[in-house]
């Protein structure tokens, strides 16, 4: 027992990074009423730079330099953007740069990441629907990650924090007569997280700038009214998010790896939540709570008693998403909703009447594709399929319906590990693998329908969540689940099997109507097999029919309706609980297809091939070709790693960082979320096709927005 | 308005600039391009644990590094006690000897001293590919691949490549994708290369059936899963886990004879193989035949400090149960950092042995770390007592410096580096010892067997040689089966100097022949 | 006669406020009925309280005979009582056409499979009321084209000819005609008895005296959430306290005497003074 309350206090230790990177999300929300998803890579960042200064000197630009070499540019001297500026010099381990000036310096990176965040990113899209604003803050993450990769390595980073904060001062004894020991640098983050609690709290309470912050979250328009700038605040306010995150991850640097930060963000998320999204106090009490019970849980899982199925791992993760899911359960209403002066409109859905045509236009290219191509471009071109297929399943659960769910493709995960448990027979499937799964020895395609249930049952439970929350809230819960969808189920050994942790070998003989249809080519010894192509090639193609038909008959109008008005959705004797069901049970089921093929595709699967970064990445492109129809999902399969576009465009990147491709890939997602709103390349080709190249300049997603006369109007004859 | 239409111009020109520099690119193949893929924590756990299996090394080569961490580094290599240099070597006129470094070491060094010039460009190119992980924060190495090009390129241009014949390195880089690997696995085997250096890859079991089937000779860098251990086909020079786990368990039993032996082992999917597969065995064995009295392993979350308390409660308690309790580390450094600094606080006070992951100077540079134990390898130890350099290294060392700043690497330089280097190196002069003997390089199934039949093999950059012919058979592909060990004092107390074991170097050679033919072999389905 | 919809006793409470204090309402079947009340006297509140978005506090409402107390807001619905919203609330995202198809039909569990195989349910009653409601609010030439597309007025047609898609028993308009512009009040004021013959009685809300007076059958005044008046049209133009207490003595027949111009079914009636 004492030791179960020694780890719960040790707690405080992460509860406090939660509790700091909650607060900068919340001042971030008030001012501007984004949850911004890549706070944790915000305070990676300026965590990397602190420990990049105080090892080597050199402080790193967030940019790349990303001006080719040409000749002219050269003579002109504009080929090169500025990204690194040595700072300090010093000897190594003889003495190091001044602790002070290396944390106003990087400090000063955190500034201008909030500069760049709001006026690049935030501002241009303040008047985007949520949509918009959550894809905005995900290709922020996606760009400073990249940047990371490409700036600071894969490296390990893990030294030169302040001294109060190391691990090796002497720990606290006793602590409350429990025994045992507490290491003193968990206190002191804990006093870090207090004093920055207090002084955002009295920022917002007693300062003219507080003030008008909290004023314009309540009230953007009234605010605006009184001569306030919401653009003004809103960029204050996330200047001072970016330094606050700064500091919790230069604080926060002994602990852990800053390329982490962006994953503990789950739990900063969690904290502003508890906080509702408005209250510092209780974000902070709410990270500190989140903190404690991790610890106290894992200490539990150390016990006998612990049953063997629960994993440990799982515990940990689930913390965070268990708080969340309280408190959006039981307050989830009366969650702030901030809102602006006005909101631009939902992408475009057309209904597609070419359904036939397309569907065979698009098949018979891809046969005669795959006959041509063999060997690696026949490998390209099925995980260019594989992709549209699971971005089917976001066409209709975030095109349609306007959920945004983020764990579509750790669904997909799990079904396929439970598609290998099912089939599994206990024997070994090549000879150099590891493990050997022993299952209920399904049949192949028994097992695929079963798994395709499985992934389903998944998908409906956290469809749940749904029912109570929407918009930002659903996507933050959504992206909670991931980490412990993984934890709690796909990795764990008891329900999947002894490779789950590790890695788990896929059946070597899938066999429909005894064709094997396996993607590995067992002449060839390629990833090439034919009958897998055609395989997939089907089976998307009648998934996408049914996707594209879906919208054009009663249902998909119905999604629609919820996405655009839930309100009214309801008066027009929609009953919304049961659609959003029937979406996300669409929309898992297909997830769950597409992560069974996978997994007839390659040797084996990791739990770690569906964590979140590969299923943002997904929604990025899908969302870049154009999130609500189904060519946008063809388009987007085209873009993903490793499918047809960037292998294609491969051959001659090879000398550029790879890093940067996906920085690339970040800002084309920002850009499309500000440019087209998520109609993505899709729509604006078929503009551009029917009104000619120059339409596409004078297409504004602003222009249609009469929301704001409606209201207007309506107060005319205003009535309680 | 007018603001997005400017974006959208700003946009399209962005894109057209893009693809125009590109296209203004000409490149060997650079394999797949991901965009915004990244993986999670794990992944860099896993590539962590690999690290962390091995006794990474961390200094760099004399010049006083980039002050990068490198805790992190693969790199086991022989542990050379830099006494037995001091013997002159009997035939070598210079300091390299067959003898006593391995075969291939007299032709290099003959090589070096009298560089023959430029590779001749007439005669059929030696394609040599590699397959490497880059551009994720949890994982991008690139410095893995430029240290093989500087190693291709130093001979290329001044040792006539391979036999005359010019070196053509060909790497597919990839993301943290399975598709991409696959992509990479694919073009490989089509490629058909001479030989195929595998570089820090988390997605080795899904190329390999491509690449094994396909019959092409793989040299790895560092191998990391157990499938990289044990496939006929592949061959390592440095041990990842099989050397580093299993002489600690070795180290642990017979020179600390550790009662209880804790292992410390991370949750990622390397870790997790690597715990069960070249800790828990061994230790078992040991066990098994009275040299160890128990062990215990204990499961930590990669880079997650929030268990880290509840962990080191869970060390001290086993630590209670033993009379002389030993705790073995193959954690990254951040953790083992927290926990060592944990369990010291907490009063342990028994002996802390790690794997080279905790060299990181977060670790090194606090008091609680003195007094370890850390498994190293022949390297420049700064600061130190009376370790010394072998002849071998004081020549070899400043030639590979100097390829690599021959070439101009972006990434900087690194144990990583050194080793993709010495890698490729190693594979230069092993297919001209092979060409010179007899031997077709192009015959695939030659190769392979010749390099599998290495007894007394040089492997660049390392003074001891290392003889693949005694790999158990669970252990194929791993021809590098020993470590040694060093205390650290404290950077103000002497730094590192030499331990329990003197100069001497632990061997598991024996341990895991044993090991292979006892109940302890690993399981039949496995 | 029976009512289509009673409610008895029906409050709404905010924090302490009476939005609605004991109301006793019937709209008989077949008819017309009207409330009206000054800005603020919880007319709106009222309909949200039948319709099931705000909770009531007190009393109880019963619609074809059924307590729909417990009712969600879909139920409702479902069973007839169908809505529209002051702030229009339309489905921008789906053209005019569509936004009348969603409310005209009703699925089944397996409705989204036919969907898929695109053999979708097809209700002649559906599609007729659809093709009615379109052509009486006068939206056939814009039945494609996307709300947003259209001027403020029409787009509040569109929100009436919305809840006549779902045919309803009992229709809810929440000020239906408050920004329309001259041709578009006439089509609305004209139409709006020939929403009787179509089988569905009709509930106005309106604080545009006129337009209430000359076309319902029977009329509630509201004022600080209690009902102070009900009458045929013109009793509650004659009444004392209506006058009182909402119009002014002058300016309810001004408004009397423009409501007459405003519809075609008036009869002609000796008003007050002139103005």
């Amino acid at each position: 027992m004492n030791q179960f309350l020694i780890a719960l206090i040790g707690g405080v230790g992460t509860g406090a990074l939660y509790a700091m990177l909650g607060t900068g999300l919340v001042v971030a929300f008030r001012g501007s009423g984004v949850i911004n998803l890549g706070h944790g890579a915000v305070a990676g960042y300026a965590a990397y730079v602190f420990n990049e200064l105080r090892t080597s000197g050199d402080l790193y630009l967030p940019w790349f330099d990303i001006i080719p070499e040409w000749g002219f540019l050269r003579t002109l001297r504009i080929n090169n953007i500025p990204t690194r500026i040595h700072v300090f010099d010093f000897e190594m381990y003889i003495g190091k740069p001044p602790l002070i000036p290396t944390l106003l310096l990087s400090l000063a990176v955190s500034v201008l990441l909030g500069l760049m965040m709001h006026f690049l990113v935030f501002r241009p899209l303040r008047n985007a629907p949520i949509l918009g604003k959550v894809i905005g803050s995900v290709g922020v993450l996606l760009y400073l990650d990249s940047v990371i990769a490409v700036n600071f390595g894969g490296q390990n980073r893990s030294s030169s924090g302040f001294w109060i904060f190391k691990p090796d001062m002497e720990p606290v004894k006793n602590f409350l007569g429990l025994g045992g020991t507490i290491p003193r640098a968990n206190f002191s983050m804990l006093y870090a997280a207090l004093v920055m609690g207090l002084f955002v709290f009295c920022l917002y309470r007693y300062t003219r700038f507080g003030i008008a912050t909290r004023a314009a979250d309540e009230n953007e328009k009234g605010a605006a009214l009184l001569g306030y700038s919401p653009q003004l605040i809103a960029g204050i306010n996330w200047v001072l998010s970016s330094v606050l995150a700064g500091l919790a991850g230069i604080v926060f640097l002994h602990k852990t790896q800053p390329s982490l930060y962006a994953t503990l963000v789950v739990g900063a998320l969690g904290a502003a939540l508890f906080g509702k999204l408005t209250s510092i106090p209780m974000t902070v009490l709410g990270g500190v709570i989140i903190g404690m019970m991790s610890g106290g849980g894992v200490q539990l899982a150390n016990n006998s008693w612990w049953p063997d199925w629960l994993e440990i791992e799982g515990v940990r993760t689930f913390m965070p998403l268990l708080v969340i899911i309280l408190v959006l359960y039981f307050q989830g209403d009366k969650l702030p909703i901030r809102g602006s002066i006005s909101v631009g409109r939902q992408p475009h859905a057309p209904a597609s009447n070419n359904v036939t045509i397309g569907a065979i236009f698009a098949v018979g290219f891809a046969l005669i594709l795959s006959n041509v191509f063999v060997s690696k471009w026949e490998a390209v071109l099925t995980t260019s399929i594989l992709a549209t297929l699971f971005m089917f399943s976001l066409t209709v659960i975030v095109g349609y319906l306007g959920q945004i769910s983020l764990a579509q493709f750790s669904i997909a995960g799990f079904a396929a590990f439970m598609m290998i448990r099912f089939v599994g027979d206990g024997t070994l499937q090549r000879p150099d693998d590891y493990y050997v799964i022993t299952g209920v020895n399904m049949p192949t395609i028994l097992g695929f329908v079963c798994a395709i249930a499985a992934g389903t049952l998944l998908g409906l439970l956290i469809g749940l969540p749904a029912l109570r929350i929407r918009g930002v809230q659903l996507a933050v819960v959504t992206m909670s689940s991931v980490l412990a969808i993984e934890e709690l189920l796909t990795k764990s050994r008891s329900l999947m099997g002894e490779g789950a942790a590790s890695i788990q070998p896929t059946p070597s003989n899938p066999s429909w109507f005894g064709q094997y249809i396996g993607g590995f080519n067992k002449e060839t010894f390629r990833t090439d097999y034919w009958k897998y192509s055609l395989f997939l090639i089907i089976i998307t193609a009648l998934v996408g029919v049914a996707v594209v038909n879906l919208r054009r008959g009663n249902t998909g109008r119905r999604f629609l309706a919820i996405r655009a008005n839930e309100r009214a959705a309801a008066a027009a004797g929609i009953n919304v609980k049961n659609a959003k069901m029937l979406g996300f049970g669409i929309s898992s089921a297909i997830a769950s297809i597409a992560g069974i093929m996978l997994a007839y595709k390659i040797p084996a699967v990791q739990a770690e091939n569906f964590a979140i970064f590969s299923g943002l990445g997904l929604l990025a492109f899908v969302y870049l070709g154009g999130i609500t129809t189904g060519y946008g999902a063809v388009v987007g399969g085209l873009l993903v790693a490793g499918g047809m576009m960037p292998e294609f465009l491969g051959v001659h990147f090879g000398d550029v960082e790879r890093g940067m491709i996906n920085a690339v890939g970040a800002v084309g997602l920002i850009l499309n979320a500000i440019v087209t709103g998520g109609e993505g390349v899709a729509l604006l080709q078929s503009d551009a096709l029917g009104k000619g190249p120059l339409a596409l300049l004078r297409r504004n997603p602003d222009d249609d927005d009469n929301s704001e006369t409606d209201e207007d109007n309506a107060t005319e004859g205003a009535s309680v | 308005m007018r603001n997005s239409k400017l974006l959208k111009l700003l946009a399209l020109i962005f894109a057209f600039s893009l693809i125009a520099a590109a296209c203004g690119d000409d490149d060997d193949d650079g394999g797949s391009s991901s965009s915004s893929d990244n993986s999670s924590v794990s992944e860099e756990s896993s590539e962590d644990d690999a690290s962390s299996s091995e006794a990474a090394e961390e200094e760099e080569s004399h010049s006083d590094d980039d002050g990068h961490d490198h805790s992190d580094e693969e790199a086991p290599a022989e542990e050379e006690a830099p006494a037995e240099e001091e013997a002159p070597a009997e035939e070598a006129s210079g300091d390299f000897s067959d003898a006593v470094n391995g075969d291939g070491a007299e032709m290099l060094e003959a090589l070096i001293d009298n560089p023959p010039g430029p590779a001749n460009e007439d005669l059929d190119p030696v394609v040599i590919t590699m397959s490497n992980i880059e551009g994720t924060p949890v994982g991008s190495f690139p410095e893995i691949r430029e240290g093989a090009a500087a190693a291709a390129q130093a001979f290329n241009e001044n040792y006539g490549g391979m036999n005359g014949r010019p070196i053509d390195f060909q790497p597919c880089v990839h993301g943290l994708d399975p598709a991409e690997a696959t992509n990479c696995a694919n073009d490989i085997a089509d490629e058909a290369p001479t030989l195929h250096i595998q570089g820090i890859d988390f997605f080795n079991p899904l190329q390999w059936p491509t690449l094994v089937a396909a019959g092409v000779p793989v040299m790895q860098t560092v191998p990391i899963f157990v499938s990289d251990f044990n496939t006929p086909g592949l061959i390592s020079t440095e041990g990842g886990c099989v050397s580093a786990f299993p002489t600690g368990m070795q180290y642990m039993a017979e020179v600390v004879e550790a009662d209880p032996l804790i292992i410390l082992y991370a949750n990622s999917a390397p870790g997790i193989e690597c715990y069960n597969d070249t800790e828990a065995r061994p230790a078992q064995q040991l066990v098994d035949e009275g040299k160890l009295t128990s062990f215990v392993g204990v499961e930590d979350a990669s880079g997650d400090p929030t268990d880290n308390e509840a962990v080191v409660q869970r060390i001290i308690e086993e630590a209670a149960k033993g009379d002389n309790p030993g705790v073995f580390f193959g954690l990254q450094a951040s953790d083992c950092a927290e926990l060592v600094a944990g369990m010291v606080a907490a009063g342990y006070d028994g002996v802390i042995v790690s794997s080279a992951s905790c060299k990181d100077d977060s670790v090194l540079s606090q008091p609680f770390s003195h007094g370890m134990i850390i498994s190293g390898e022949e390297e420049i130890y700064t600061p130190n007592e009376g370790i010394e350099l072998s002849a071998y290294q004081t020549k070899y060392n400043p030639w590979r410096d100097a390829n690599q700043d021959a070439y101009g690497p972006d990434a900087p330089k690194s144990q990583f580096m050194n080793v993709a280097h010495d890698v490729m190196v190693t594979a230069i002069i092993t297919m001209m010892r092979f060409e010179n003997e007899g031997g077709d390089v192009d015959d695939n199934a030659a190769l392979i067997e010749y390099l599998a039949g290495q007894d007394n093999w040089n492997r660049a950059g390392r003074s001891k040689p290392m003889d693949c012919t005694t790999n158990s058979s669970e252990f194929v592909s791993v021809c590098k089966k020993d470590a040694g060990y060093y205390v650290w004092n404290g950077y103000d107390n002497g730094g590192w100097s030499y331990g329990p074991l003197g100069t001497e170097i632990l061997d598991a050679t024996d341990l895991l022949l044993r090991m292979a033919e006892g109940p302890n072999a690993r399981p039949a389905a496995g | 006669m029976s009512n289509i919809l009673e409610t008895s006793g029906l409050t709404v409470t905010f924090g302490g406020l009476n939005a609605c204090d004991k109301v006793d309402l019937a709209v008989p079947e077949g008819k017309f009925v009207g409330l009206i009340g000054p800005n603020g006297a919880g007319k709106t509140t009222f309909i949200d309280a039948i319709t099931g978005y705000v909770p009531t506090s007190a009393g109880n409402a019963v619609f074809s005979g059924e307590d729909i107390g417990e009712l969600k807001p879909h139920e409702r619905a479902q069973r007839g009582l169908v809505r529209t919203f002051q702030s229009l609330e339309l489905f921008e995202d789906l053209s005019v056409k569509d936004n009348l198809l969603v409310a005209g039909y009703d699925t089944r569990w397996y409705s989204f499979l036919l969907d898929m195989i695109y053999m979708p349910r097809k209700d002649k009653d559906v599609e007729e009321q659809i093709e009615w409601a379109l052509e009486i609010m006068g939206l056939n030439d814009v039945a494609d084209a996307m709300p947003s597309d259209l001027s403020h007025g029409r787009r509040k047609l569109v929100g009436v000819a919305r809840a006549l898609a779902a045919s309803p028993k009992l229709i809810l308009l929440d000020e239906p005609a408050a920004g329309l512009d001259t041709a578009e009040s006439q089509i609305l004021g004209g139409h709006l008895r020939e929403f009787l013959d179509h089988d569905m009685s009709v509930f106005l809300i309106d604080h545009d005296m006129g337009l209430v007076l000359s076309v319902c059958d029977y009329i509630y005044v509201l004022d600080f959430g209690k009902i102070i008046a009900e009458g045929t049209p013109q009793e509650i133009r004659e009444s004392d306290t209506v006058k009182k207490a909402y119009l002014g003595e002058e300016a309810g027949e001004i408004q009397a005497q423009a409501g007459e111009r405003m519809t075609y079914n008036i009869q002609g009636d000796q008003g007050g003074q002139d103005d």
